[in-house]
């Protein structure tokens, strides 16, 4: 242990110093929910309360940050060892927790129904490999980072100094990079995304609100002042979730338990899918979807003579418009028309079979939510439980080699610590994750029976409300297709975003519980960006300025380095998020792959097999990342691949099905052929294996 | 298939899958904390 261990009384101490600050912190913030909702119904408007929560969060994490500013190597890179197992849970399922958890999960569960369990099976899942396989051996080992271990377990001698070891660091610091960037700037691109849509800010400048926010925090205390900033946001994300959804479920159901309550609501929610399914109106606006999608169809293969024809005419409506004098906002929309019509055939074919697939997918029936892969064949069914199980896959091997969530491992007290606090990890995750597919049945129940089938006059007000909320991109909307002015389901687009977000407000609840929500996604999508800033920073400064460049810096040049490379990563992802990437955001999910691909075969035949050395490390890390990047180049039409390339029917999100094998066989090959490692190597298997 | 009328197939997915997780993870801290006793009463050295 490292010198100056606390003793047990101390940690003891310790802990319950924490535990009253915390508590004190959840008495406080309950006092400003109260205070809030009586302002509220004093008459306050909404945007103040918007404006009031986004301001309050922001302070309160940046004064978590400047009370734990810290210099100290220790303290600044694994927060001095000294977090607690609850605590270190909390943080980090703070950490894993990220926007798209938060915001999106929900939504997705609500949409694609049995399919969407996937993610929640693959990301709490994880955390058996976590646990079993990584995290205890890397507190054992007690450095600073996952490419220290990579290198001192790879390299030719135990600091992993030599260029063995330091090719191998830097292979492990360009994984983690990859990695965390991709997954950090959606991160911030959520952060504007809340911030603009609940206090009307723009997004560029909810954008720099958050980062400022972020920054104060681990700038000034890195790993201490994060972790302890993100115990606070995960109480803010616990709060914020189960309010609204105990209250749905009480409300719908009856029982405040949710993850109880929806096993009553779920046969009756079969039932009115079958009942939509066969309803004739519902089958007249499918019709009309398909025959929208016929026509796109059509005028696709008709290039490139229907692409000439449609502009003649879009240009024959603009002038006829102008010739006879018409409204403005008529002549308007013909300009309009005119303008977003594609510039090129090659454009149109694009921008045609994306709409016609668009209609068609909504031209299909609902399908049942809780069936497990439906499908018209016995084919179509089993390419659907293969791509489930790929994805479950993908998800638990990424899961247990990110590296923002194993540099956790490093900062509890002791090996055993680490074990418990995995466990407390998962149980944090689970108080979430368990009452999602609750939410998401609970929601749709109320959907398809409350606003389904009633008249386009009497629709709730939060579907008006969040229609309106981004207007380039609507959240939800409801046209009238057949206009029969009834709500048909098949007339509901749901954006899967909206439904956390809105749970407050399908439930009848204040505003106050809205904006908490909104507080909840941004704690959500800040504490992960901490997170994942911190791990990028620390791989630049401690793995390639401290071990590669220039191993004589002082503690005090370490830091300083550290916090001014935090600021410019900071930065660029910022800047890459206020550009809006489509391309960086839709590859969140494959980041996954990645990173399973990529570092889960060497970290574990690390910790295993005493006989995977240099050579395999190399191999295994190389051909894991180069399959899993070669399938997903190949199939993501995102990546200029073709879905027609796909192995197995298996989608380009899961490329780590095959990277993982791929990789673990590459370490496998490599190491049997070359040289058995260096009598260090074994010894340091053998020390992180052995008891404390 | 069902049970008391609920779909077993949904709620092993949602809800079962990740709790034998949690109990996965549990049970292997606690047995290795045993272990870890037995080891420093075993090799005579003082708890760290």
């Amino acid at each position: 242990m490292s010198a100056g261990a606390p003793t047990r009384a101390g940690t003891r101490q310790y802990f319950r110093r924490l535990a009253r600050y915390y508590l004190w912190f959840t008495a406080c913030l309950a006092l400003f929910l109260v205070a809030l909702a009586i302002l509220e119904n004093e008459g306050m408007p909404r945007q103040w309360i918007g404006h009031l929560y986004m301001f309050a969060t922001i302070v309160l994490y940046a004064t978590i940050g400047v009370v734990s500013r810290t210099s100290n190597v220790s303290e600044y890179y694994v927060a001095g060892r000294r977090v607690p197992a609850l605590f270190n849970g909390m943080a980090t399922a703070a950490d894993w927790i990220s926007a798209a958890s938060f915001i999106s999960l929900a939504g997705t569960l609500f949409l694609h129904g049995f399919d969407a369990l996937a993610y929640v099976m693959g990301w709490t899942g994880g955390y058996c490999l976590v646990a079993l396989l990584i995290a205890p051996y890397l507190r054992r080992f007690a450095q600073y980072t996952i490419p220290d271990f990579l290198a001192a377990r790879y390299g030719g001698d135990a600091a992993g100094a030599d260029w063995r070891g330091k090719l191998v660091r830097a292979l492990a610091v360009g994984a983690t990079i990859i990695v965390s960037f991709t997954y950090v700037v959606a991160q911030i691109y959520a952060v504007g995304l809340i911030a603009s849509r609940f206090t009307g800010v723009d997004f560029s400048v909810g954008i720099f609100l958050g980062l400022a926010s972020i920054l104060v925090c681990s700038f000034l205390g890195g790993m201490r002042a994060i972790t302890w900033t993100q115990v606070a946001q995960y109480i803010i994300i616990l709060v914020a979730f189960l309010i609204p959804t105990i209250w749905l479920s009480a409300k719908f159901a009856g029982n405040p338990v949710p993850q109880v309550a929806y096993g009553s609501v779920l046969p009756k929610l079969a039932e009115r899918e079958a009942q939509l399914a066969a309803d004739p109106r519902e089958a007249e606006v499918r019709a009309a979807f398909h025959a929208r999608a016929d026509e796109y169809g059509a005028r696709v293969a008709d290039l490139p003579h229907s692409w000439e024809a449609g502009k003649v005419t879009a240009q024959r409506r603009l002038d006829a418009a102008r010739g006879r004098n018409a409204p403005l906002a008529e002549v308007r929309g013909a300009e309009r028309a005119l303008l977003d019509y594609p510039r090129t055939a090659e454009e149109a074919a694009h921008v045609w079979s994306d709409l016609r697939a668009a209609n068609l997918a909504r031209a299909q029936p609902p399908e049942p939510h809780a069936e497990p892969f439906p499908g018209k064949t016995r084919q179509e069914s089993d390419i659907r439980r293969n791509n489930f199980l790929a994805l479950v896959f993908c998800l638990m091997f990424g899961t247990a080699a990110l590296p923002h969530i194993l540099m956790r491992a490093y900062t509890t007290p002791s090996v055993h610590e680490t074990r418990v606090s995995v466990f407390w990890t998962l149980f944090f995750i689970l108080l979430i994750y368990l009452t999602m597919p609750a939410l998401a049945v609970l929601a749709k129940y109320d959907i398809y029976t409350a606003v389904v089938g009633t008249s386009y006059d009497t629709l709730p007000t939060w579907v008006s409300y969040w229609a309106n909320v981004d207007k380039t991109n609507p959240l939800i909307s409801i046209v009238d297709v057949n206009g029969d002015g009834i709500v048909q389901l098949a007339e509901i687009a749901i954006d899967g975003d909206v439904l956390t977000l809105a749970t407050p407000e399908i439930g009848g609840l204040p505003y106050v519980i809205s904006g908490l929500v909104a507080a909840g996604g941004l704690a959500a999508a800040l504490s992960t960006a901490d997170g994942l800033l911190l791990a990028i920073s620390n791989a630049l400064s401690h793995d390639i300025y401290f071990k590669i460049v220039d191993p004589g810096a002082s503690t005090q040049k370490r830091v300083t380095i550290s916090k001014l490379l935090l600021l410019a990563v900071a930065f660029i992802a910022a800047y890459v998020a206020s550009q809006k990437p489509a391309d960086i955001l839709s590859l969140v999910g494959a980041a996954f792959s990645l990173a399973g691909s990529t570092m889960f075969p060497a970290l574990v035949a690390g910790v295993f097999w005493k006989r995977a050395n240099f050579a395999g490390a190399i191999a295994g890390m190389a051909t894991g990342f180069l399959v899993c990047t070669y399938y997903m180049l190949h199939t993501n039409p995102m990546l200029g691949g073709s879905l027609d390339g796909v192995w197995f029917h298996i989608a380009p999100i899961s490329a780590g099905v095959f990277g993982v094998p791929a990789g673990a066989l590459g370490l496998v090959l490599a190491s049997l052929m070359t040289a058995p490692p260096p009598r260090e190597s074994r010894g340091l298997v053998e020390h992180i294996r052995a008891p404390e | 298939l069902s049970v008391f009328g609920w779909p077993l197939s949904f709620y092993l997915a949602a809800q079962g899958a990740s709790l034998i997780f949690l109990a996965i993870i549990g049970a292997y801290a606690w047995r290795a904390a045993v272990l870890d006793r037995r080891f420093r009463a075993a090799t005579g050295r003082d708890a760290a």
